[in-house]
């Protein structure tokens, strides 16, 4: 609260009873007086201790300066996350956990970002550390659920099921009749994918996918993405490219960095002979995803779209060396090869 | 909504009251108007004061009255920065929670008094000689002060002074590195 005191009327300065007063103003004192207290004096202990708090706010600053950049890599992880850009936040949670191991947010964060970007080995390490522990906060626990439950859609576990779609690796009949065995309900959905990922088959490929098309609860709403996926896929090779655009934007909405769903959208690009649009977006997912099989799928499609047989011809060879280099199965050799052919043959 | 007496409030943030009439004071001596005594703190009503000198220039009253609320909320910010930053990852530790308790006390005591409202009244508002843009400049202020001091009821406050030194910072922070 600031207050005015009323004007004094003497003849010498009211303070000091010294000096002539200065008239020119509304309290008349003499100018020493008014200069000193213009200058009141701040108490010393007032100084002391504002310096004291200065000097803890810049020991702060300092302590904090260290943390900065991990403060910033977690920053920008919640960031993408909120922009739904889980490449780029699990980027962002690398860099915060390898300073933060243990840090509860921290890792809940990265097994949503990890299992979106498929990166299983940080998942498994950030599920390890949370294992057992509370999240406080439920709307990232949820999600963090969602995720993993997403993942698993990928990762049937071992069984009769699982022995059989490998012995019949090979055989196109046994492994759709293996599917059409399958009770049509959730616990079979991982397994049928599993088939899917074996068939190389184009005309099989459709045929089991047509089948699981019909499961629309599943494949329109992106629920279980991996079904969603190749959905989009199978339209794409069915020419229909408006309904798998339709799927490729459900995806995205999930996950704007989804490097599959990007090169579906690439496919359908090329499809409508967009080739400029096709470029962008095959580059950018083959950026995201270099070792993904569907990007690899994508831009085979693209370069026979283009007449590039050569350059498809040059992937197909990588995949190959790749699938020898680590002793993998040809499934996907296989299905570019035959990929390849099919547009050798009709352009 | 649960009612704390100001006396008490005013005791718990004292920080922010010193704060506050250093801020009259260090306006006046910008200004060069006289200041004959301060208090900066007392546990009373008010709980602190500066008696100055009457002030000939409109907007030197004004400002000398509204200068708790630039130089508090420019403390707040600076003193609680670092500490709101820390607490991003980390809960906070011991000298986060005393730079954040400076900080919100600080922001706390930003707005003017109702009888800083009550000298810009008199002296600029019912004063003759004043300009009328400059009244039309200082009624506005004067409701601002009146609304400060009615949302105290609603701690709105201590809301302020949360949300200078802890939330803008932190605002800020997310808005240059998201």
């Amino acid at each position: 609260m600031s207050e005015e005191v009323a004007d004094v009327d003497t003849g010498r300065c009211p303070v000091c009873s010294v000096n002539d007063r200065c008239d020119q103003y509304p309290t008349p004192m003499c100018t020493a007086c008014r200069d000193s207290s213009i200058r009141l004096a701040i108490p010393r202990w007032i100084v002391i201790v504002g310096l004291g708090i200065g000097a803890l706010a810049i020991m702060s600053m300092v302590l904090g300066g260290y943390q900065l950049p991990t403060t910033m890599a977690l920053v920008r992880a919640r960031a993408a996350m909120d922009r739904h850009e889980y490449v780029t936040a699990h980027g962002a949670l690398r860099n915060f956990l390898s300073t933060h191991p243990d840090h509860t947010e921290g890792n809940v964060r990265m097994i949503i970002a990890a299992a979106h970007a498929f990166e299983m080995q940080d998942l498994m390490a950030a599920v390890k550390v949370m294992d057992g522990r509370a999240v406080p906060d439920d709307a990232l626990l949820r999600d963090a659920n969602i995720a993993t439950e997403q993942v698993g859609y990928y990762i049937p576990s071992e069984g009769p099921t699982t022995d059989s779609i490998k012995r019949y690796f090979d055989d196109v009949q046994s492994l759709i009749s293996l599917e059409e065995s399958l009770p049509f309900e959730d616990t079979a959905l991982s397994y049928r994918l599993d088939i899917l990922d074996r068939l190389h088959d184009l005309s099989a490929y459709d045929h089991v996918v047509r089948r699981i098309a019909t499961l629309d609860e599943y494949a329109n709403t992106g629920d279980c993405r991996r079904l969603t996926m190749i959905k989009a896929s199978s339209l794409c090779n069915l020419e229909r490219y408006d309904d798998a655009s339709v799927l490729c934007d459900v995806l995205l909405a999930i996950n704007r960095e989804d490097a599959r769903a990007m090169a579906m959208k690439a496919w359908v690009a090329i499809g409508k002979g967009d080739p400029g649009t096709a470029g962008t977006l095959i580059q950018r997912a083959h950026r995201l995803a270099p070792g993904s099989q569907i990007v690899t799928e994508a831009r085979v499609h693209i370069a026979c779209r283009q007449r590039s047989f050569d350059q498809a011809k040059a992937i197909h060879a990588v995949v190959r060396e790749g699938e020898r280099g680590i002793g993998a199965d040809d499934t996907m050799s296989r299905r570019l090869a035959a990929i390849i052919a099919s547009y050798e043959t009709t352009l | 909504m649960f009612f704390i007496p100001g006396v008490i409030i005013s005791v718990v943030t004292f920080p922010g009251v010193i704060v506050h009439e250093l801020a009259h004071q260090l306006f006046c001596r910008l200004f060069r108007i006289p200041v004959f005594e301060v208090c900066y703190f007392r546990a009373g009503n008010p709980a602190g004061y500066v008696l100055h000198e009457r002030v000939e220039r409109p907007y030197q009253q004004i400002l000398i009255a509204v200068g708790p609320w630039f130089v508090n909320t420019a403390l707040a910010v600076m003193i609680g920065a670092s500490a709101a930053v820390n607490t991003i990852v980390d809960d906070p530790g011991p000298l986060d929670v005393l730079l954040l308790y400076l900080a919100i006390s600080i922001g706390m005591h930003a707005f003017p008094s109702l009888g800083d409202a009550g000298v810009i009244w008199d002296s600029v508002v019912k004063n003759p000689a004043t300009a009328m843009r400059t009244k039309i400049v200082a009624v506005p202020i004067i409701g601002m002060i009146y609304i400060g001091a009615l949302g105290s009821f609603v701690w709105l406050d201590a809301i302020y002074g949360v949300a200078v030194a802890m939330r803008l910072p932190r605002y800020a922070f997310e808005a240059m590195f998201a």
